[in-house]
């Protein structure tokens, strides 16, 4: 059994034009110890899912359907004071902006402190502590001196790794983090990376990484969901998504990424268009607008998971037809000027 | 030269040493807090020492002595029973002040309290909430201090009750509104996230950063209280006769106004110093504790 289950996750968002659901229909498994990485662009709705899980909902939206199950219990119909036991204590949660996630009139100690207290019960000198175990643990150098220290003396770098002690306070077994090096330098980010992947291996911690860039993905997690449109169109284990996608989505993403040692003076391929308007229901699969493959039966209906190897589940009814050579967005064969 | 050179050092150190000195010494509107925390404070030593500073019984008559104009022995004259007008302006002072004080100080409480858990909790709740406020605020106000102390009776108690009533609606829009922004700060979330309980998320995250607009309106409030208290009395609403209370002795004296101009003059001008004390006092600290942009 999966630490972690979502199945068919349905998040909503009020609008004077009626409801949309900006998360439609997320199905996804998280296994103990295991890196996932979500991937999508921009409003495809994989912040919300994470925020879904622990119900940290911004205003306007709310839990439509599906369920989220966390050991087999299923938490997403949970009252607000139940989840409270699981928030923090089982799930932890790690948010993009560190500099704005810590309350800026606190010292770090207090804040790690009133964590502990709150979801451990450790008070006065057992807390302090745990808390400075827990700054050496993130690799912050003189933990003693740092735990008087406000947000504001911090760097970037220093302020994620005080959010992510933060977040260890309780021993979650699952961390979300919600695109946790968006908002650092280039070199910051690979060392809080490390550090995380560092964290997963120690602990024995599942996280579940929400983030834009597909390198990142690559070099650290197990697995892989890519969501388009608020559903997760496909799923496997790293070698697979990279190796064989079998979604024309997936496909075009992994063109588009810059290569280093990538053709001179020609353009990045670019999928055309634009992601669907989510206001409007969705016919069909989300996609097909913007899809070479498509033809009239993929926008009827709605797209199953289908099952094309072990762990790998794709939401395409050409997925026979798909591979990394098939699906041409037709932009590097012609642009060469 | 040299010596030339250091004196901007040395001021610098001088001025940095106490950081509220600091800020009081460049904050806008430091003029209106001066004179308004000197009008204020003026007033409350008198309240506070009213029995040792008032000569005389504020309330024991003394009929040889009606309408004695202001003299050495009765700074501010006697009134129709021959009691010290000065004694019974201090008097009042306490008590005016006091009404001030703690009728706001419960609206506050009672407004902040409803404006924090309507905006925090939302959904039915705030709906809940925002129509009550709507409701009280549809009466006018001292149309329903009246009623409720017509229904009630006329006591301390009954008057505090309905201030409270119906003064807390201002304090709850303000706080509502506040913590409706606060609630989407990064750190807010972060601590529901870390399933801190509510009641510390409420208490230690978010009324920090709510409380000040609400404390600024107490101040601005109690402006308005005391001229409402003062202007009650008057129509015998508020404390009887003869407790002294400005108000009161303005309404007493009224008959006698052109034969005794000192009996009515005197708690006349206690509010009017009172409610522009306040005033500045409240507007300085808004000017002085408003984030200064650029």
């Amino acid at each position: 059994m999966a630490l972690l289950a979502i199945r068919d996750l349905v998040t909503q968002f009020k609008s004077s034009a009626g409801p949309f659901n900006a998360v439609n229909g997320v199905t996804l498994e998280v296994e103990r110890g295991e890196m996932v990485g979500l991937v999508g662009e921009s409003g495809c709705g994989k912040s919300l899912t994470l925020r879904s899980i622990v119900r940290v909902l911004p205003r306007g939206a709310r839990i439509a359907g599906g369920q989220i199950l966390y050991e087999g219990n299923d938490i997403a119909h949970l009252s607000s004071g139940n989840l409270t036991r699981f928030r923090g204590r089982e799930i932890s949660m790690i948010l993009q902006d560190p500099m704005s996630a810590l309350n800026p009139v606190y010292t770090v100690g207090a804040q790690l402190m009133e964590t502990l207290r709150e979801t451990r019960g450790l008070r006065g000198k057992a807390a302090r502590q745990r808390a400075i175990e827990l700054l050496r643990l993130v690799n912050i150098p003189d933990p003693e001196r740092r735990l008087e220290s406000y947000p504001h003396q911090l760097s970037g770098g220093l302020s994620q790794r005080v959010v992510i002690a933060i977040a260890l306070c309780a021993q979650p077994k699952v961390l979300l983090a919600d695109e946790p090096t968006t908002a650092l330098d280039v070199t910051v980010q690979a060392q809080i990376l490390k550090l995380l992947k560092d964290l997963q291996k120690q602990l024995q911690m599942a996280v579940l990484l929400v983030t834009h860039d597909l390198g990142l993905v690559a070099q650290t997690c197990s697995r892989v969901a890519i969501m388009y449109a608020g559903r997760v169109i496909e799923e496997g284990t790293v070698e697979q998504i990279f190796e064989s996608p079998r979604h024309p989505y997936t496909v075009g993403l992994i063109e588009s990424i810059p290569l280093v040692d990538g053709p001179l003076h020609t353009r990045l391929p670019a999928i055309p268009g634009s992601p669907p308007n989510m206001a409007k229901p969705i016919i069909g699969c989300a996609f097909a607008p913007r899809c070479p493959l498509a033809s009239n039966e993929c926008r009827e209906g709605t797209i199953p998971l289908y099952d094309v190897a072990p762990q790998h589940r794709v939401a395409c009814g050409k997925h026979a037809l798909v591979s990394k050579h098939s699906v041409i967005y037709g932009v590097r064969a012609n642009a060469a000027s | 030269m040299s010596q030339i050179a250091t004196t901007p050092v040395q001021t610098q150190v001088a001025r940095i040493r106490s950081p509220f000195a600091f800020r009081l010494r460049r904050g806008k509107g430091r003029g209106k807090l001066y004179v308004g925390t000197l009008i204020v404070g003026a007033i409350a030593v008198l309240a506070i020492f009213s029995r040792v500073i008032a000569p005389f019984d504020p309330i024991t008559q003394d009929l040889t002595s009606q309408f004695l104009p202001p003299s050495h022995a009765h700074l501010f004259g006697t009134d129709q029973f021959g009691r010290d007008v000065f004694s019974r302006a201090v008097y009042a002072a306490s008590l005016d002040l006091q009404i001030a004080f703690l009728g706001t100080l419960f609206c506050m409480l009672l407004g902040v309290s409803i404006g924090v858990v309507a905006g925090y909790f939302g959904g039915i709740v705030d709906l809940i909430a925002g129509r009550l406020i709507d409701v009280v605020t549809a009466i006018p106000g001292i149309v329903a201090i009246i009623a409720l102390i017509a229904a009630l009776g006329s006591s301390m108690l009954n008057l505090y009750i309905a201030l409270a009533v119906t003064g807390w609606t201002a304090y709850a829009r303000l706080a509502r509104g506040e913590v409706i922004a606060a609630k989407n700060l990064q750190y807010v979330q972060a601590s529901r996230a870390l399933g801190y309980t509510n009641r510390r998320i409420v208490l230690r995250h978010i009324l920090p950063n709510v409380i000040t607009p609400p404390l600024l309106f107490w101040i601005t409030d109690m402006v308005g209280t005391v001229l409402l208290v003062t202007a009650l009395s008057y129509l015998g609403l508020g404390p009887q006769p003869p407790t002294p209370e400005w108000g009161a002795m303005i309404s007493e004296a009224q008959p006698f106004m052109l034969m005794a101009w000192w009996v009515p003059l005197f708690p006349g001008l206690g509010i009017v110093i009172a409610g522009i004390g306040l005033g500045l006092l409240g507007d300085g600290l808004a000017d002085f504790l408003r984030p200064e942009v650029g």
